[in-house]
């Protein structure tokens, strides 16, 4: 595992459990190849024990359904997903977001994009990278979704109800970085989305 | 918006809370800005009562340019401009060549 080979896209543990929540979760697991690190592979694998029983429509259950999606795919053979092992591994609340800044201060030349779901932790890992001087982006998951709308993986519509279904399970933290991203995109996605939920 | 129950109800009928800023005053070395502290306070609670579906529907008339930019920032603050920040960040992301990022590109 230590030697797992770092691909150019980063991603934290909530970052991932967004995308897995999302229609397009199979083609983005197949058809991207992104890192993630052993600190963040933990906490996944913590959201699984911790929410045995999760109550139908509860967050707990969306955090244990995405964790196990994430980690069934990290742990397939076939899987284009890496995992790096940061040392020394950093604890607590924010272990995940923590591990990414290590791993990015250490190996900063073999990121382009780091993908974080938290606004703090990206406003954190940008200062990282200002200080370092590293050619990196730190922007929210529906960066992962653009990759394969910018890649014709998936079409407008699919690209615009995935990145929507962000915004009803994370409240102001999905629609941050969601408003960002219809903003920048050339797209429009009001006749994608239902009523009231957003932009345009 | 600019109603005149607003004008009025401003105004604020204190009692006790006045008595408690005058006594303040007093016994503060150096005193204190009642008004400034009003200001603070009513920014402060305007802030607090805000939930998410509101800071989202307040930044949503913002970005329409129904609402001035002094008045959202009285209720979004520094949101505002870290909004603008991720912005940014996403343009320069999407001026990458994504293809770097499949899994077919593998070793690029």
């Amino acid at each position: 595992m230590a030697s797992d080979p770092r691909h150019p896209l980063l991603a934290d543990t909530s970052s991932l459990i967004a995308v897995a929540n999302t229609d397009q979760w199979d083609i983005l697991a197949e058809s991207v190849a992104l890192t993630t690190t052993n600190v963040c592979k933990h906490e996944l694998q913590n959201h699984v024990n911790a929410n045995t029983y999760a109550p139908e429509g509860s967050r707990e259950q969306y955090l244990k359904r995405g964790s196990e999606r994430v980690l069934d795919h990290l742990d397939e053979d076939s899987s284009s997903w890496s995992c790096v092992t940061v040392v020394p591994r950093p604890h607590g609340p924010d272990a995940g977001e923590e591990s990414l800044k290590q791993e990015l201060s250490e190996h900063g030349d073999s990121y382009q994009v780091v993908s974080l779901l938290d606004r703090a932790a990206r406003r954190s890992i940008r200062r990282l990278v200002e200080d370092h001087g590293y050619d990196v982006d730190g922007v929210g998951p529906p960066y992962l979704l653009y990759v394969l709308f910018d890649n014709d993986l998936i079409s407008k519509a699919e690209f615009c109800k995935a990145t929507g279904q962000m915004i009803r399970t994370e409240g102001w933290t999905g629609y941050e970085v969601v408003k960002n991203a219809w903003d920048s995109i050339p797209v429009d996605c009001s006749e994608f989305l239902d009523e009231g939920v957003l932009p345009l | 918006m600019s109603g005149s129950s607003y004008d009025e109800t401003i105004q604020f009928r204190a009692g006790a809370e006045k008595e408690a800023a005058k006594l303040l005053d007093e016994v503060h070395i150096g005193g204190v800005n009642v008004s400034e502290l009003a200001r603070t306070g009513l920014v402060e609670m305007l802030r607090r009562s805000l939930d998410e579906q509101d800071e989202i529907a307040v930044y949503e008339r913002y970005s329409r340019g129904e609402i001035d930019e002094d008045v959202a920032r009285v209720l979004l603050g520094e949101k505002i401009d870290q909004m603008e920040a991720e912005k940014d960040a996403f343009e320069s992301a999407m001026e990458r060549d994504t293809s770097t990022f499949l899994a077919d590109s593998d070793g690029e």
